[in-house]
């Protein structure tokens, strides 16, 4: 099976880590992945509060292309991206007046026959467990995580199609299959403030404090995410957060993919290791994984 | 003879033929703000602003802030009993403000949603530092996120010069396009 990937903005910016780790988990696993080449910006969480046609305007000319490029079935690592592109889908089907709107914008005409995919849907439902299973060369033995799964992978529901809404149990399971612990705990679902960490990060300081707080009466050693929104908030605040409410966290925040990736046998450098600004490699280095 | 109540529905159909949501199913549960992760910041919460469109208080909605504080967690339309998506809701709200010529009284907010999309229009793709410096000018707090952003460019995650897109002439088109169609 061929599918497309198309990267999203963030791929090579803030979440450039999380790009190389995809990229080298699915080398391992000798997927055929291949980049959409002529995609453009989803309009992210902009465009949809400012005008329901733009925001269904800009991914349809990303999801004719990806059909024009023969893919029928695409990956959209990023969260948010997924998100527009599946809700687009959607709507462009049940609302005949706004896909005619959306064409006419675009100049391009829709037929569908393009499925989208989120990166953990992907590797649990398209790959599988127990591919990963077979592949893992180093399992994480002794690794106690929480996965947070913020708040788009699996809402809205009727869009994202995925996993339990309020109680999901995909990342865990992926973990398991690695040899790590994955706790169960209350705020998997919770928000992080998403899109307000450039405006109202007040917001976002509070917001993952609260997420932090809940964490470390857990113990774990790190935190395990899918979203570049999650760990670049939980991350970047961290040291703000400890500063405002005078306390002191040192929690590492890691892809999912990259432990994949440490699980599977790729190099610290391949997944981007070095990126995290809180750095995972002690503990990784204590239990013996890195 | 008793005089009747009257209630102007007019908001409630602008809201509905915008977003195809009807807000005459919410009963007032209260099961939205319950969950809803910024019903601490907003003045009007989620299930008053509800309340507020079935009962025709259009000036009340658009012009206070709390709607425009939901950034689109979708918790509140995951749980609702009645299948209400509260977010259209919201986003309807917020195009409608702004066709009506109000501005998103959240400043931070609104710069960020300028300066997003103006860059998007301009180089196709977000460019991370040009957003910070655009959201800075607009807001006029020059340090904020100096500390926390340094880092990131350390580590390489953020570029100085917006990434090469090669069709950006086609997210240019889409929003010239969007624009005449929605100023008619
Ligand atoms: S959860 Fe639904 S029915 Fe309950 S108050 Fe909120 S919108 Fe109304
Ligand atoms: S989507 Fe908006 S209103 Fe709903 S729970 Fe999230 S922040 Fe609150």
């Amino acid at each position: 099976m061929k599918y497309g990937l198309y990267p999203g903005c963030s791929y090579e910016g803030t979440a450039r880590e999380f790009g190389e780790s995809v990229d080298a988990v699915c080398n391992i696993l000798d997927l055929d992945v291949e980049e959409l080449k002529d995609w453009i910006c989803c309009g992210a969480s902009s465009a949809h509060n400012t005008s329901h046609l733009l925001a269904t305007a800009l991914p349809l000319y990303t999801l004719v292309s990806a059909r024009k490029a023969g893919f029928k079935k695409l990956l959209a690592p990023c969260i948010a991206c997924a998100w527009r592109l599946k809700t687009a889908i959607k709507e462009i089907k049940e609302d005949e007046k706004l896909r005619l709107k959306a064409e006419g914008v675009v100049g391009r005409k829709f037929e569908g026959g393009t499925e989208v995919f989120n990166i953990v849907e992907f590797f649990t439902e398209e790959v599988g467990l127990k591919k990963i299973e077979k592949a893992v060369k180093k399992p994480l033995k002794g690794l106690k995580v929480v996965c947070y799964y913020g708040c788009m992978l699996t809402r809205p529901p009727k869009v994202a199609d995925f996993d339990v809404p309020e109680d999901p149990q995909s990342v865990d399971n992926i973990m398991r299959v690695l040899g790590a612990e994955s706790l169960d705990w209350p705020y998997k679902t919770e928000c992080c403030g998403v899109s307000f960490a450039l405006s109202r990060t007040d917001v976002v300081i509070k917001l993952c404090h609260d997420l932090l707080e809940e964490i470390k009466k857990l113990g774990v050693d790190m935190i395990v995410v899918a979203c570049s929104l999650c760990q670049t908030n939980l991350d970047m605040r961290q040291k703000e957060i400890e500063k405002k409410y005078n306390t002191k966290y040192g929690i590492p925040i890691v892809y999912f993919t990259q432990l994949m990736g440490l699980a599977l046998g790729a190099g610290s450098e391949d997944i981007g290791l070095r990126r995290l600004i809180v750095d995972p490699s002690p503990i990784l280095k204590k239990k013996g994984i890195l | 003879m008793r005089e009747i109540l009257k209630i102007d529905t007019t908001f409630a159909k602008q809201i509905e033929k915008e977003c195809g949501e009807d807000v005459n199913l919410c009963y007032q549960c209260k099961k939205c703000t319950l969950g809803c992760p910024l019903a601490y910041a907003m003045k009007y919460k989620p299930h008053q602003l509800i309340r507020a469109i079935q009962l025709g208080q259009k000036d009340l909605v658009l012009k206070d802030q709390s709607v425009w504080l939901c950034l689109s967690c979708q918790t509140c339309m995951t749980r609702c009993p009645q299948n209400l998506d509260f977010v259209m809701v919201a986003d309807a709200a917020k195009i409608i403000a702004q066709h009506e010529g109000h501005r998103n009284p959240v400043l931070e907010i609104d710069a960020f949603n300028n300066s997003f999309l103006s860059l998007l229009e301009r180089f196709g793709r977000t460019y991370e530092i040009g957003l910070v410096m655009l959201i800075k000018l607009k807001t006029k707090q020059f340090l904020k996120d100096v500390a926390s952003g340094l880092p990131l460019f350390l580590k390489g995650k953020f570029s100085l010069l917006p990434h090469k897109v090669e069709n950006v002439h086609v997210v240019r088109r889409i929003f010239a396009k969007v624009k005449e169609l929605e100023s008619k």
